[in-house]
């Protein structure tokens, strides 16, 4: 074939282009870090590398709702067992005062603190997150329980059978409240045992008292019931968070193989490709040189 | 046979010569014009005397009389110009379809926070966060401020697109006004040649010229060329005449006035003109195809996003118990944005019982993320938004590929045509040798008659 000067000179400059262009292609490797910019790139792994953040993001959000979730029944879980204290307490005062050698003042005496404890668990039973009722099903801006006064003094539920749910994982709901008239209601009423253990204790009427002994301890089961269910809640979520935070890392580890450029391959690559470079350079400039003209004289 | 005739055919030896240092000055002067073809000095021997008739000198045998310049020629395989026309074509439309599906990537930006895919993530979060916080207007605000950003997102998108649409436009008038030009100037050399090919001579420059303005042209639009005996070159574009033997036809621009664009007709006869290939079908094709089918799956997405959102939305009570209210306004990517009924935070349906604390319908919301909702209900919208990503990505692939191909093939067959016709220096600076040492000798041949009719005319008188 034929070669003239022009050729020689035009397929010089190609391949220089063409070396150059790779080496960008490196450089943008290695100083963004990923093996594709754009999804012309490797449009099959781009397709798998949004697909793969996608799952990342979301179970980020799911870890994100667990632990909400955890928060609210953590708080959950201390109310209860403070419940729980409160209502051993009431027990102590109600054997106490089924005893007929006290006096009718020993007897105020209990019952003023039996009001107390009352009092006590209506604010336990108005817990409330950041000021919503978590006790309220869904009427979380007002208290869960009214108490109203005297002469008898009553205590209504004023919440609803709402559940809250999160989703904790994908198409998977969790409830993370329970409702106040369930815990302490559901059984034995616990602030209307606490309200007549007090009125049988300032009537001095021993064998009520003795009988509120029994009414006491099935409210208290129906407390410690509602806390189990708060601890299986608990533990559920642990477990969950648990799988999310596992599923988190291995899936960047996945994205990470699909997009990460290994960072000693590109530069090996650079540098070979620098030499070509290189090597175009100087065979190009010793070629485009001479001509039979040189030699005329 | 007079004592003149040698000094006759060194005279013309002479002139041979010096015509060939000539055109070997032209070929090294034009080493670098595009489009030049090397020329050579077709040399033949002048008529031997004596010609025969029957008062010829009778003399023995028959006597050269010399040289001379039969003709000037291009060193030129026209074969190659058809395969440089065709690839010019293919390559002329890939490269205008490889813009514009790489401005249409950059205009999707994926992958990056700034993409589509991760807005729509924002938002469907951000429902997330108000089944935990129905209550909290400035959670309520969250969602109203990133379902804002995606119909942002969507509208930029949109418009992004449509700008694309009308650069391509722009290009196609632009074309329009190329190909007129040349076929202008073609017209004029086809009438320049005609005349000098008349009076016998090879119009060697205008013919290159002419070539030249060709392959420009094969790449706009697909061109049928035709040479006639004359010299005179015909151009087709899909069986209509764009250059006739005497005149041209004009295409025209012409705006349509459905879409804004522009359509391709011939100027004359206002009849549309047929192309299938080069620069201007890709650029109507990309602009009245491929765009609009992206705009098209942007559109389908919208719409799905503002319905099922809406619908869901419809059933939502709000925290000062409004109802019935829709989330989105707008039926499509251009038009989406955040429905008036819910400039109020207060009023984002979040809750189905109307306490404030129900946050059933937020989670329905947030659940719509992984609602199988598009195509026939078989996947999700992020499914649909990612499978157009990859098409996008496999079709700017496949462009850029052909791309380099036609590129690698065209360079292959222009370097086979450069073999052939362009100006080598070392050949060149030979020839220059090879006429200049012929031209000495002629000289020398004159000195030497010189000499011989020196001794005949002055020495032999004594």
């Amino acid at each position: 074939m034929r070669v003239t000067q022009n050729m020689l000179s035009s397929t010089i400059l190609k391949n220089i282009s063409s070396s150059y262009d790779r080496m960008a292609k490196y450089q943008t490797q290695l100083s963004s870090g990923k093996l594709f910019n754009r999804p012309s790139d490797n449009p099959v792994a781009i397709n798998q590398a949004l697909a793969t953040r996608v799952s990342i993001k979301e179970t980020q959000q799911y870890i994100n709702n667990v632990d909400d979730g955890l928060t609210w029944l953590s708080m959950a879980d201390v109310a209860l067992r403070n419940a729980t204290e409160l209502m051993y307490r009431a027990k102590e005062l109600a054997v106490m005062g089924a005893n007929s050698t006290n006096s009718q003042s020993e007897l105020d005496k209990i019952a003023n603190e039996v009001d107390q404890l009352l009092s006590e668990m209506v604010v336990i039973g108005n817990t409330s997150l950041a000021g919503r009722s978590i006790f309220a099903g869904h009427k979380t801006t007002t208290p869960a329980f009214i108490q109203v006064g005297l002469p008898v003094p009553s205590v209504t539920y004023n919440g609803d059978a709402g559940v809250i749910n999160y989703e904790i994982e994908r198409g998977v709901n969790a409830a993370v409240n329970l409702n106040g008239d369930t815990i302490f209601q559901g059984g034995a009423d616990v602030f209307q045992v606490l309200i007549d253990l007090s009125a049988h204790l300032r009537a001095g009427d021993y064998a009520a008292v003795s009988g509120d002994t029994s009414l006491v301890d099935d409210s208290l089961e129906t407390i410690t019931d509602s806390l189990a269910i708060v601890g299986a809640k608990i533990n559920r979520m642990d477990f969950v968070k648990d799988r999310h935070s596992q599923d988190v890392l291995s899936l960047t580890e996945i994205l990470s193989n699909i997009e990460d450029a290994d960072l000693a391959e590109v530069i090996m690559k650079l540098k070979s490709e620098e030499n070509v470079y290189q090597a175009a350079l100087t065979s190009g400039s010793m070629s485009i040189q001479k001509s039979l003209i040189d030699f005329l004289r | 046979m007079d004592g003149f005739f040698g000094i006759e055919i060194a005279r013309k030896a002479l002139q041979t010569s010096q015509y060939a240092l000539d055109v070997t000055a032209h070929n090294i002067a034009n080493a670098n014009t595009p489009g030049y073809t090397r020329q050579r000095v077709i040399q033949g021997t002048t008529p031997s005397f004596p010609a025969p008739s029957w008062n010829r000198p009778l003399i023995q045998g028959q006597l050269g009389t010399g040289v001379m310049v039969q003709s000037i020629q291009r060193v030129r395989d026209s074969f190659f110009d058809g395969q440089i026309r065709r690839e010019n074509q293919s390559l002329g439309g890939w490269e205008v379809k490889k813009n514009g599906l790489e401005q249409i990537e950059t205009i999707f930006n994926e992958p990056s926070d700034g993409g589509l895919l991760n807005i729509m993530g924002q938002f469907w979060d951000s429902w997330q966060q108000l089944s935990k916080n129905p209550e909290s207007t400035s959670t309520r605000s969250g969602v109203l401020e990133t379902g804002r950003m995606l119909a942002t997102t969507f509208n930029q998108l949109d418009s992004k697109l449509s700008r694309v649409q009308d650069n391509l436009n722009e290009q196609v008038l632009v074309k329009v006004n190329d190909i007129n030009s040349i076929a202008r100037r073609v017209s004029e050399l086809n009438r320049d040649i005609l005349r000098v090919k008349t009076y016998g001579a090879e119009p060697n420059d205008m013919l290159d010229e002419r070539d030249l303005l060709i392959d420009k042209l094969s790449k706009m639009v697909d061109v049928k060329v035709a040479e006639l005996d004359t010299g005179a070159t015909i151009i087709y574009i899909n069986g209509s005449q764009l250059v006739s033997e005497y005149g041209y036809n004009e295409l025209e621009a012409v705006s349509n006035p459905g879409n804004g664009f522009y359509d391709v007709k011939w100027k004359a006869s206002g009849i549309a003109a047929t192309i299938y290939g080069g620069e201007i079908k890709a650029l109507t094709e990309t602009r009245d195809v491929t765009v609009p089918a992206y705009k098209s799956e942007l559109d389908v997405l919208a719409a799905s996003i503002i319905n099922e959102v809406n619908s869901i939305h419809f059933n939502g009570i709000g925290l000062d118990a409004s109802t019935g209210l829709e989330f989105f306004s707008g039926i499509g990517a251009s038009d989406m944005a955040i429905s008036m009924d819910v400039s109020d935070p207060r009023s984002l349906g979040a809750s189905l019982s109307g306490e404030p604390g129900d946050n059933s319908n937020a989670l329905a919301l947030a659940k719509l993320k992984n609602g199988l909702v598009m195509s026939g209900n078989t996947i999700t919208m992020d499914d649909y938004y990612r499978s157009l990503v990859t098409n996008l990505g496999v079709e700017s692939q496949q462009a850029a590929a052909m791309t380099a191909n036609g590129k690698m093939y065209f360079d292959l067959i222009e370097s086979h045509r450069q073999s052939v016709a362009g100006v080598s220096l070392d050949e060149e600076a030979t020839n220059m040798i090879k006429f200049q040492r012929a031209y000495q000798a002629a000289a020398r041949l004159v000195t030497m008659f010189d000499e011989m009719l020196d001794v005949l005319i002055n020495q032999m008188v004594r």
